[in-house]
């Protein structure tokens, strides 16, 4: 492990040490209380289980309407983000900076807050049967989101904005001279696209679907607000837990669920990088010259994506501050006029939540810089035996339903303190997106930078305090952000491992679309907000990619 | 090295800070409350009161009946709730199961017998009649419906509600009773399902919880649920509600409370149980409408809001223990009957 | 077909990368333009290739404006700097590509014969059925001169297309590329920054620094009578002396134009080095400034010795204007 060779990838143990904290991470919050859940599918009752899943059933029907929900939704979504994506990466206009921004903000937002903006939109009296009431005076759409079609546009909200970013990623990273040499060779832009641009760039879109594909399969605070009159797999998964405590079928459904979601990524992802062409960027750092018409087109598309992304949300705010008397503020025993007091009444309501969630962020964004910034560097530089698969490993939990994890802690840890097992839970889900954005950071720094410092005559602590550290900077301050991000908006998880005494404010928001009015829901929307939205904007100026495995819905 | 050092401090005070607020809340005088949904049965007032009074949080908790019993059966070996309230059916179930610990609380001789467990593992702290709570307004001038066969009616399509009896003991009542009252039994619960069946088709969905809001802003024109839900809507809200006991006949129920065996708080849940049972809380309760247990806590304004007597005679208790012993049987034939499909 | 370009400037990110550059290429001949690195070049050939519209100024293929007409009208062909292989398609088929697009449809029959056509000269013939990352550098840009050819254009433009080769590989391809330029016919506009290219390839030479054309003229009149100090120094090493009496200018000495001469001025031999095919020697004059010579091989004094020093030749600057400006 010593030796005067030059430092790049040195081969040997000496990288276990950085990534050691991760392992023992992975081994006691994931694989143990996990294996306790799968060994309960996989005993007698589990097999018997997983056969009558399997058979004609709600479960088995629950299975397909997720599937075929999820596969269509990822279609969609995938072909409605191809226009916006492409104008984000590769034009400059005005406004890009915000349009990205407001694109970018759903991927921070739990399943219950895009349930609850959907019945804002399309519930019994939401705004559009509203509007369309008022215009055509008949009763259109009410209540349709409730309907499949409801959960479909729900899904549609969370993963345009990840597929937008995802492809936007892909398409930046495109060669530009490919297609200004297919324009010197006469091929039209029809020809192009089909000869040359899909072509490339279909590893990239198979990628981002089965990244939206995974996530509808595994939403579930999204159904546990809008799935009414059917059922999606999740849903199920969570009935069998909490009303029936009939593990055996939860596991088998949970092992059906993610044996969906790692087939559609093994068949389909891991490619968002189109082949490289050559040496030298001396002209495709120019903008080539598109048509007018497609550019406007473009952007007026990505502009109305945003737009339609930001109406429900622009609405809720609204209803923050309409002052307006509100049902059941009486029964809530709180008669409340104005704005500001609304907002005192809902801080009393759920300040508790609000500083639980915030004490948690504090103590989970540098627990996961802790966790995964090292095993990073490990993984990158100093690779070990096995290093690649350990890497795996550690991004591979973004795929298991928070469900399951929260109940698989609770069975196997039920003793200890409850905000351990949220913090646990939490960083299950944010230690990935440290791995990859530092291990994205690295891999753009040539590794022989540090080569350099130590034939300077720096010691590996200095190389690392005075090149690593400061070049790894910004991406240490994004992963700290993401981290924020998503922690502030994880809900599957925390809504199991909640106590009345312990819980998040995400949890909290659940109840309150569920049981508060309209205006008290809108004010505890708009708080959750705060904090994110600045995060997101800055999430984005730092580019941040990985905000698409944001929390799951 | 000023960096690292920030970075070190950082992290030691993430650490500090984290422990250090959860002893604070641990320290505060607290009850855990399973099932203690606030504008249901005013617990919200109930347990602002009983703040007010003694100083100790019971913190709001959404968990229907039968969800409250599943989460202390999980939690049997680490109990993190004090106390449970039920649907009436639901907590002999839960006693049964053995989750429960005894306790008579003060003023227990009040309560009427069928309405308590003998050994003190659960008794009613109030109780309310399953009947249609109609939002008029919302009902878009179709008529007010007087009795279940009307509800089958196709003019009140998507108009129609009730909560998920797997998830609350409500609604659970509701349909145990709907397959007494149409002709079913223990043995035989397909009289019942027959109806819900066809009921089915006007349903709008079955929430699994609370939907007072939902109620109040007409999303639900017509919920089948507890009386004193809908009294409230009409006289504290102020909204279109109308209160209709079905002409063929409806179900009291009892709603109760039971301490958890293992309850991590049991010195003042005792106390808490006392209180509830004091005329100050039970008025309390009569606020929301639902009739307190103790006999002459229900002010006489409130009283005289309720439907005329003759209705209320159309209501009819339910056994509990039958009811509870068909529980798990009934849901699961619920959930292949009505939601088999998958829908 | 003749190109000419007519006071072409071109904006990015609000500096000027081209201020009012006016050239003519003459049809079938070789045009270099040459100059440093931001100097504009690529910029031209995007400009030309009509990937990029002017700010201002008209460029005419065969006194047709063709400002408004996209690229893929245009009838040029493009080898890129960075090659811009397609790599999801073979060698063959990138060749072939340009034979299929748009309002060419070439049957495929005819299209492998065009393409064996090409194959041949080009050494490319066992190649066709590789993809481009199985390629090595030199083999990548014979592909895509091919591919560029292929469509058998009017205008050829390459940029820098030796630039990514190491040096012994460049040598040799440069000659190869100059036989088989002469050969076509074709009007060639070649980019480089590398003054041997420029000078053995070019039929009509243009200088450019900092978006401005500073000279244009046959590639041994601007080596030997530049008008520009830039184009002077640029085109290889000089030695300009300054005048200091009015009306100011240089006299520009090539350093294989000094040799040692008896009746020369004596001047002291500063340092001397051996480069194989001549001796680099700087010298210091009487008077103070300083030269650069080349002298035969192992005929270079040692440092500190007087050498006497004559010019065969040289040329005179007027300062007319600034090096670079109008």
């Amino acid at each position: 492990m010593g030796g005067s060779r030059l430092p790049g990838k040195r081969a040997g143990a000496g990288g276990l040490l950085p990534a050691l904290p991760l392992l023992l991470f992975l081994l006691l919050a994931v694989a143990w209380p996990l294996s306790h859940l799968a060994a309960a599918a996989v005993t007698g009752a589990g097999r018997s289980a997983l056969a009558e899943v399997l058979s004609a059933g709600r479960y088995r029907t629950s299975l397909v309407n997720s599937l075929v929900l999820s596969a269509a939704a990822a279609a969609a979504a995938v072909a409605l983000s191809i226009l916006p994506a492409w104008v984000l990466a590769r034009e400059r206009f005005a406004g890009r900076r915000l349009l990205r921004a407001a694109i970018a903000l759903p991927l921070t937002f739990s399943g219950v807050l895009v349930g609850f903006l959907m019945v804002v939109m399309l519930g019994r009296v939401g705004a559009v049967p509203v509007l369309l009431q008022r215009l055509t005076g008949r009763e259109l759409l009410a209540g349709s989101a409730y309907t499949s079609a409801g959960l479909f546009c729900a899904y549609l909200y969370f993963e345009v904005p990840r597929a937008v970013m995802t492809l936007e990623a892909a398409f930046r990273r495109f060669p530009g001279e490919l297609d200004a040499a297919a324009r010197t060779l006469g091929a039209s832009a029809r020809e192009r696209l089909l000869r040359i641009g899909l072509p490339l760039l279909a590893p990239a879109l198979r990628s981002t679907f089965a990244l939206t594909f995974s996530a509808s399969m595994g939403s579930f605070g999204v159904a546990l607000i809008l799935a009414r009159r059917f059922t999606v797999a999740p849903l199920e998964v969570y009935n069998q837990l909490i009303g029936f405590l009939d593990d055996a079928t939860a596991g088998a459904l949970c092992l059906l669920l993610a044996l969906a979601t790692l087939a559609a990524d093994r068949l389909l992802g891991g490619g968002t990088r189109p082949g490289a062409a050559g040496r030298g960027e001396a002209l495709s750092s120019l903008r080539a010259r598109p048509s007018r018409l497609a550019r406007r087109a473009g952007i007026a598309v990505a502009a109305a994506a945003a737009a339609l992304l930001c109406a429900p949300i622009a609405i809720t705010v609204a209803g923050a501050f309409s002052s307006s008397p509100w049902y059941g503020q009486r029964s809530e025993g709180a008669p409340v006029a104005g704005t500001a007091p609304l907002f005192r009444y809902v801080l009393g309501l759920w300040g508790p939540n609000l500083l639980r969630s915030a004490e948690l962020a504090l103590a989970v964004v540098p627990l996961a810089l802790l966790l995964g910034a090292p095993a990073a560097y490990a993984f990158r530089r100093r690779p070990f035996p096995g290093s690649r698969l350990l890497e795996a490993a550690a991004v591979a939990p973004l795929a298991i339903p928070g469900i399951a994890l929260a109940v698989a802690l609770i069975e196997t840890a039920g003793g200890a303190p409850r905000i351990a097992l949220l913090a646990a839970g939490h960083l299950v889900y944010t230690v990935p997106l440290v791995v990859k954005t530092v291990g994205n950071a690295l891999e753009s720094h040539d590794p022989r930078l540090e080569g350099a410092a130590r034939s300077l005559g720096a010691g590996r602590l200095a190389v690392l305090a005075r090149l690593v550290v400061p070049l790894l900077a910004p991406a240490l301050v994004l992963s700290a952000l993401l981290v924020f991000a998503v922690s502030w908006g994880e809900f599957n998880a925390s809504f199991l491992l909640a106590t009345p005494l312990v819980q998040t404010f995400p949890a909290a928001l659940y109840l309150t679309y569920t049981t508060n009015s309209f205006p008290v829901a809108a004010a505890a929307t708009l708080i959750f907000l705060l904090p994110v939205a600045p995060a997101v904007a800055a999430i984005q100026a730092l580019g941040g990619e990985e905000l698409r495995r944001g929390p799951q819905a | 090295m000023n960096r690292s050092a920030a970075f070190l401090a950082a992290i030691a005070l993430a650490f500090a800070a984290a422990p250090g607020a959860t002893a604070v809340a641990d320290s505060e005088q607290v009850v855990v409350q399973y099932d203690c949904i606030p504008n249901y049965a005013n617990w919200g007032g109930v347990t602002a009161l009983y703040k007010k009074v003694s100083g100790v949080t019971v913190p709001p908790d959404p968990k229907g009946s039968s969800v409250a019993m599943a989460a202390l059966e999980r939690e049997r070996e680490h109990p993190v709730a004090d106390c449970a309230y039920y649907s009436g059916a639901i907590g002999f179930q839960a006693a049964q199961k053995g989750l429960h610990q005894p306790y008579k609380p003060k003023g227990w001789e009040a309560i009427p017998a069928g309405l308590k467990d003998p050994g003190g593992l659960w008794w009613t702290v109030h109780t309310s009649t399953i009947a249609l709570v109609v939002n008029t307004k919302a009902l878009g001038g179709a008529p007010v419906p007087r009795s279940w066969q009307d509800l089958l009616n196709p003019v009140y399509k998507g108009k129609v509600a009730y909560d998920d009896p797997t998830w609350g003991g409500t609604s659970y009542t509701l349909v145990y009773g709907l397959n007494q009252l149409m002709g079913g039994s223990d043995a035989d619960f397909k009289p019942g399902l027959a109806y819900l069946k066809k009921l089915d088709a006007n349903v709008s969905s079955y929430p699994r919880e609370s939907v007072y809001n939902a109620v109040l802003r007409g999303e639900i024109p017509i919920w089948i649920n507890a009386d004193g839900n809908g009294y409230k809507m009409k006289h504290v809200d102020g909204a279109p509600v109308e209160v209709v006991i079905p002409a063929e006949g409806s179900f009291t129920m009892p709603l109760v409370m039971g301490m958890a065996k293992g309850a991590p708080h049991p010195a003042e849940t005792r106390r808490y149980f006392d209180w509830l049972l004091t005329r100050e809380a039970q008025a309390e309760f009569a606020k929301a409408y639902f009739r307190p247990v103790v006999e002459g806590a229900m002010p006489p304004d409130i009283a005289a809001r309720f439907l005329p007597a003759r209705d209320y005679a159309r209501a009819r208790a339910l056994d509990l223990a039958p009811m509870a012993a068909a529980a798990d049987a009934l849901k699961k034939a619920w959930l292949e009957e009505i939601r088999g499909s998958g829908r | 077909m003749r190109v000419e370009l007519r006071e072409v400037s071109f904006a990015y990110g609000g500096t000027e990368v081209l201020e009012g550059v006016s050239l003519a290429l003459p049809a079938g001949a070789i045009t270099v333009v040459i100059g440093p690195s931001g100097s504009g070049k690529s910029t031209l050939i995007a400009l030309v290739a009509g990937l990029l519209a002017p700010a201002a100024g008209s460029i005419l293929f065969d006194r047709r404006d063709v400002s408004g007409l996209v690229p893929e009208r245009r009838d040029v062909g493009v080898v890129f700097q960075s090659y811009a292989l397609f790599p999801h398609l073979t060698a063959g088929q990138n060749v072939a590509f340009g034979l299929t697009t748009g309002r060419r449809r070439l049957p495929p029959r005819e299209a492998a014969h065009r393409v064996a056509e090409l194959a041949e000269p080009l050494g490319l013939g066992h190649l066709l059925a590789r993809r481009p990352a199985e390629l090595s550098g030199g083999e990548q840009q014979r592909v895509a001169l091919a591919r560029a050819l292929a469509p058998r254009p009017a205008l050829l433009l390459l940029d820098e297309p030796l630039a990514a080769l190491d040096a012994s590989l460049r040598r040799q391809v440069r000659a190869d590329l100059a036989s088989l330029l002469g050969r076509l016919g074709t009007t060639v506009l070649y980019v480089t920054h590398d003054q041997e290219e420029a000078m053995l390839l070019a039929d009509h030479l243009v200088v450019l620094d900092r978006g401005q054309v500073v000279e244009a003229g046959a590639p041994l009149d601007l080596y030997r009578r530049p008008a520009h100090p830039f184009t002077a120094s640029f085109l290889g090493e000089a030695n300009l002396l300054a005048l200091a009496m009015p009306p100011g200018g240089w006299l520009l000495i090539r350093p294989e134009d000094l040799s040692a001469d008896p009746c020369g001025a004596p001047a002291e031999v500063l340092a001397a080095r051996g480069l194989g095919a001549f001796d680099r020697v700087e010298l210091r004059l009487p008077g103070g400034a300083e030269l650069r010579a080349h002298l035969p091989p192992g005929t270079a004094p040692a440092p500190g010795s007087i050498l006497r020093i004559a010019a065969r030749r040289t040329h005179f600057l007027p300062r007319g204007c600034d090096p670079g400006r109008r």
